[in-house]
């Protein structure tokens, strides 16, 4: 799962900041958090019983100083991502995985976190499907 | 909060068991209050094992829903944290998406919905072919 976190971060790294799952104290905003779980077996049974496939969902967080900032960051995190909707393959050595945007959570502001000068940042977050199998 | 999940399959077989009587529709209350006592008790066995917000499980619950929408017998299951005023479920969010410091800690509710999905398919399946 590392290699498929590693691959996304690398795809979005080149827009904004990436962290993998939490960020550090104060980082330059907007960022990115990428998140998800260790990974998630498939759900189609192999014949042999060795499950080397993942079906998991991958948390992207956009964090800006304010909402229209998320949204444009997400909106640039969504055209590599998930151009014009499409899913995207990642680069992941000896696996074919495929990444597609499944859902979205309202933008909201993160009163338990204030930034100098500009208040509360706010965060928006987007949940792909992540499939992979052995290449 | 929302969640959306791959229902597709299901769309050919809702219109199907519209066509049906009350008996097959009396039918799929019972099957769609199983599939969400199912989906209840996994979201909070995922709730309960989190370090910091397993006190959030117990807001967990769920409402079946019955009626006429244009025209059509609708049922439906809302599964999940009750959300009033000073409850715990309030922090559910959090728990399954995070905030601006980190990501979502609990396993997102889809995966209890995916779970529950053959399931509830195939027992759907059964009464429209017992009905129709």
């Amino acid at each position: 799962m590392l290699a498929h976190i590693t691959a996304i971060k690398a795809l979005l790294t080149p827009v904004h900041t990436t962290y993998d799952t939490a960020a550090p104290a104060n980082p330059p905003m907007p960022y990115y958090l990428v998140w998800g779980p260790g990974g998630t077996p498939g759900v189609e049974q192999a014949v042999d019983d060795v499950r080397l496939d993942i079906d998991a969902m991958v948390g992207v967080t956009t964090v800006a100083a304010n909402p229209t900032a998320v949204r444009v960051a997400q909106g640039q995190s969504r055209g590599i991502l998930a151009p014009s909707g499409h899913a995207v393959t990642l680069t992941v050595t000896g696996r074919i995985a495929w990444l597609r945007l499944f859902d979205s959570q309202p933008i909201e502001v993160d009163n338990a976190v204030t930034l100098p000068d500009t208040g509360h940042p706010c965060y928006g977050v987007d949940m792909y499907r992540l499939i992979s199998t052995p290449a | 909060m929302a969640i959306t999940f791959d229902s597709s399959d299901l769309g050919a077989l809702s219109a199907d068991l519209t066509k049906a009587g009350d008996e097959v529709q009396s039918k799929a209350y019972g099957v769609v209050s199983r599939g969400a006592v199912q989906i209840k008790a996994q979201l909070r066995m995922e709730m309960y094992a989190s370090k910091y917000f397993h006190g959030i499980g117990s807001s967990i619950s769920y409402d079946i829903h019955g009626g006429d929408m244009f025209g059509v017998g609708v049922i439906e299951a809302e599964i999940g944290p009750t959300t009033d005023p000073g409850s715990a479920g309030n922090l559910a969010n959090i728990a399954y998406f995070g905030s601006s410091r980190g990501g979502g800690t609990v396993p997102d509710p889809v995966g209890a919905l995916n779970a529950e999905l053959p399931r509830f398919e195939a027992a759907l399946a059964k009464i429209a072919g017992e009905g129709i």
